[in-house]
């Protein structure tokens, strides 16, 4: 058993090492899946245009939800300003509207602006503070409610640190009192936190599954058993229990197979092992604390 | 190294679910956590149904409304309700965030205990966080009024004083109600005026002189939030006993700052160049009047700030400066007639003239607000009228679902920072929601919108943000 442990925390220090030059090149991205964008052209927003016309129309043509001009497009609009022959629209401001402002003007007289497809829109992702996570160890690892699991759980949960954000100081979030309180477990999550962040996690997770019905709950959580076989429809059952707001992909589970299967065949780890590798590299992944 | 690649490869294609949509039990695993700061335990009965077939969306808000205040009360329906408290405690918390400066001020050095002993920091959030919980409360509530809010938390009567564990009997105060501390219950409404009755050992030493008396300290100015003595006290941010504003060099910028930012999600300059540009004057001897770059905030600033140009704090009381370090905000007599609201020379009786003020800044859309305003509750209404304030909610309750924080600015402002196409239109989403909330004022429904927006559904495919 002596040997199994150091056996077992000296992969998890290859894994640590690995991950920690691959995560500073890989979270960076963009989202890239809203749908929300203008098409083709790049218009000035119609928020912008309703401006715009508060501004330069509304005094002849009424407030824009009301106003008589409601549909009229680019060129309408464009022709009735140069045309010269309504005196009203000949004074400088309007001559000196952009076409882009014009645009921006009929986008607002015309609410149903086909939207386009789009890429690229920047988003923070929300990660849970220790105490979703810590509720996160103890649903997927700890349904027997073992006392060594809840202990490990609890120090993860009650380490002090910079891991949280503003608390209010009347709810004594640590148990302290003043201005000199920790933050709360489930507060923000400080920018500033994520090194120190990443080092409990990682720690937790690997003094977690250093207890074997930490691994055993895990399977039984998925519906798995300590001898069941590392194929794909398992590592997936795995994976969406323990990551529900991941989608699963093939592409995924190929790697997680041979993780597993290469723990035995390489590394002569017995089947329970292979699947200790496995949770505790998705209980490391970033996506094991996204909400 | 076939290990090495193998988890490089793993990892990454871990990360690359993009544009997926979650399964039903994706979504209302992320709602449940979002809400409860927890992640949904295997029993539970909203989790099973909707793994038969329920809408997790639906599920998600029956926990959500677990937290709704009971009728005719602010507090939750069932204090026993964990999964309440939770959802409770998380949103207070979000609003609670959503203010710039969280704490107390510190008068002539002196950290001003007594104050934290009977005021939460958090107090100004509750107006929010009632809007949010009581289907009775329109979140136009947030700016309107002169209800000051009490947090009850699950020690709602401390026999030490929360601050610095002073016991009661102990306490200067004879008849203090110190704030409540632990897990948030509920609110409920305190009185106006409220007093303390103090007797105070004024030297501490034979010969003793024992000094007695009463303390108001719970006095409103209206407008909702930005009247509350808290809020004041927290954002005016004085660290002079009778701050002597002048309009000019001296005046309370702080609070309109933290209005600005707290209330409108507007940080400074929120006017573009050509607004400011009347109110440079080559003459003054006020530094920043001489240099369009700085009129462009303060005239939008220190215009706002006359509202609150009477705050000071109350009487001294004994030797030292306040009664145990204690400052509340009272209203300087006015005596002094009507003058320039934005003096281009300092003004020494600016604080004793009448709360006058304007509010001027730039929508989002890029139509300038230059609006007079009396008092601070005539400045609350305008920013009612207006839709920024809604706006600002969307914006963040939106951050807060989607991790998507979206720039509310005037961004027809030639100086703003362009944004690209998918942010102006994401922003358009944000915006149009919080038109929405200003026209049917349930921040719970704005929430609900948000929740069912298909951004939400989608796949944690990226999860940045903490390296």
């Amino acid at each position: 058993m002596k040997n199994n442990s150091s056996s077992f925390h000296l992969i998890f220090n290859t894994i640590n090492l690995f991950l920690v030059s691959l995560l500073i090149g890989c979270f960076g991205g963009d989202r890239g899946d809203l749908e929300y964008s203008q098409g083709e052209i790049i218009r000035i927003p119609s928020s912008i245009g309703e401006g715009l016309y508060q501004t330069k129309c509304s005094s002849c043509h009424g407030a824009l939800e009301s106003s008589a001009k409601i549909g009229r497009t680019f060129a309408q609009i464009k022709s009735a300003i140069q045309s010269g022959s309504i005196p009203a629209m000949n004074g400088a401001s309007l001559q000196a509207l952009t076409d882009e402002e014009i645009q921006a003007i009929a986008d607002a007289l015309d609410k149903s602006i086909p939207q386009g497809s789009s890429n690229g829109l920047k988003y923070n992702q929300i990660i849970g503070g220790r105490a979703y996570l810590a509720s996160k160890f103890t649903e997927i690892f700890n349904s027997s409610s073992n006392s060594t699991i809840t202990n490990k759980i609890n120090t993860f949960k009650n380490k002090p640190g910079f891991l949280g954000g503003k608390c209010p100081h009347l709810e004594l979030c640590s148990g302290t009192r003043g201005d000199q309180q920790q933050p709360d477990a489930d507060a923000g999550i400080h920018p500033l936190a994520s090194v120190t962040r990443r080092g409990f996690i990682t720690k937790a997770c690997q003094e977690i599954l250093s207890v074997n019905t930490a691994v055993i709950n895990a399977l039984s959580k998925a519906g798995l058993a300590s001898s069941s076989p590392g194929n794909e429809a398992n590592m997936q059952l795995l994976f969406s229990t323990m990551n529900p707001t991941t989608v699963y992909e093939s592409a995924a589970s190929t790697g997680l197979i041979t993780l597993h299967n290469q723990a035995i065949s390489d590394h002569g780890f017995t089947n329970f092992r292979a699947w200790r590798m496995v949770i505790y590299t998705i209980c490391i992944s970033p996506t094991f604390e996204a909400i | 190294m076939k290990f090495k690649r193998l988890l490089t490869t793993l990892l990454l294609m871990s990360f690359n679910a993009f544009a997926l949509d979650m399964s039903n039990v994706g979504v209302f695993t992320r709602c449940y956590s979002h809400i409860t700061q927890k992640f949904p335990p295997s029993n539970l009965s909203q989790l099973n149904a909707v793994k038969n077939g329920l809408d997790p969306i639906t599920a998600c808000l029956q926990i959500f409304d677990m937290a709704n205040f009971a009728k005719n009360t602010s507090m939750l329906t069932n204090t026993n309700n964990q999964t309440a408290k939770d959802v409770l405690k998380t949103m207070h918390n979000l609003h609670y965030s959503w203010f710039d400066t969280n704490f107390f001020p510190e008068i002539q050095n002196q950290i001003i205990r007594n104050t934290g002993n009977v005021f939460d920091t958090s107090a100004p959030a509750a107006y929010f966080t009632k809007a949010l919980f009581d289907a009775a409360s329109p979140v136009t509530n947030v700016l309107a009024g002169t209800t000051s809010y009490r947090l009850i938390r699950a020690n709602n009567n401390p026999t030490n004083s929360p601050w610095n564990n002073i016991p009661l009997g102990d306490y200067i105060f004879t008849n203090v109600n110190f704030a409540g501390t632990g897990e948030l219950l509920g609110m409920e409404v305190t009185a106006v005026n409220d007093t303390m009755n103090f007797t105070f050992d004024e030297n501490q030493n034979p010969p003793e002189s024992i000094i007695s008396g009463t303390l108001t300290y719970n006095r409103h100015f209206g407008g909702g939030v930005l009247g509350l003595q808290p809020y004041l006290l927290q954002s005016v941010q004085s660290t002079v006993l009778n701050p002597s504003p002048d309009g000019g060099v001296k005046t309370h910028r702080k609070w309109s700052r933290a209005v600005f930012n707290d209330i409108l999600c507007r940080e400074l300059p929120v006017v573009r160049e050509v607004d400011g540009d009347p109110f440079v004057s080559s003459t003054s001897s006020i530094t920043f009047r001489n240099s369009a770059a700085c009129v462009k905030c303060h005239t939008s600033m220190d215009r706002m700030a006359g509202v609150v140009r009477g705050v000071q704090y109350t009487e001294r009381a004994g030797k030292f400066f306040n009664l145990g370090h204690s400052a509340f905000i009272k209203q300087r007599t006015i005596d002094k007639p009507d003058a320039d609201i934005f003096p281009i020379e300092p003004d020494i009786d600016f604080g004793k003239r009448p709360t006058k003020g304007r509010l001027y800044y730039r929508t989002h859309n890029g139509v300038l607000v230059n609006k007079a305003v009396i008092n601070i509750q005539d400045l609350a209404d305008q920013i009612i009228a207006e839709d920024a304030m809604f706006v600002c909610m969307a914006k963040r309750y939106y951050k807060f679902f989607t991790g998507i924080d979206v720039d509310v600015g005037d961004i027809g402002d030639p100086n703003h920072v362009y944004l690209t196409a998918e942010e102006v239109a994401v922003r358009d989403i944000v915006i149009d929601l919080g038109r929405d909330l200003k026209k049917h004022k349930n921040p719970r429904l704005l929430i609900e919108d948000i929740l069912r927006r298909p951004e939400y559904k989608k796949s944690n495919s990226n999860v940045g943000g903490f390296l």
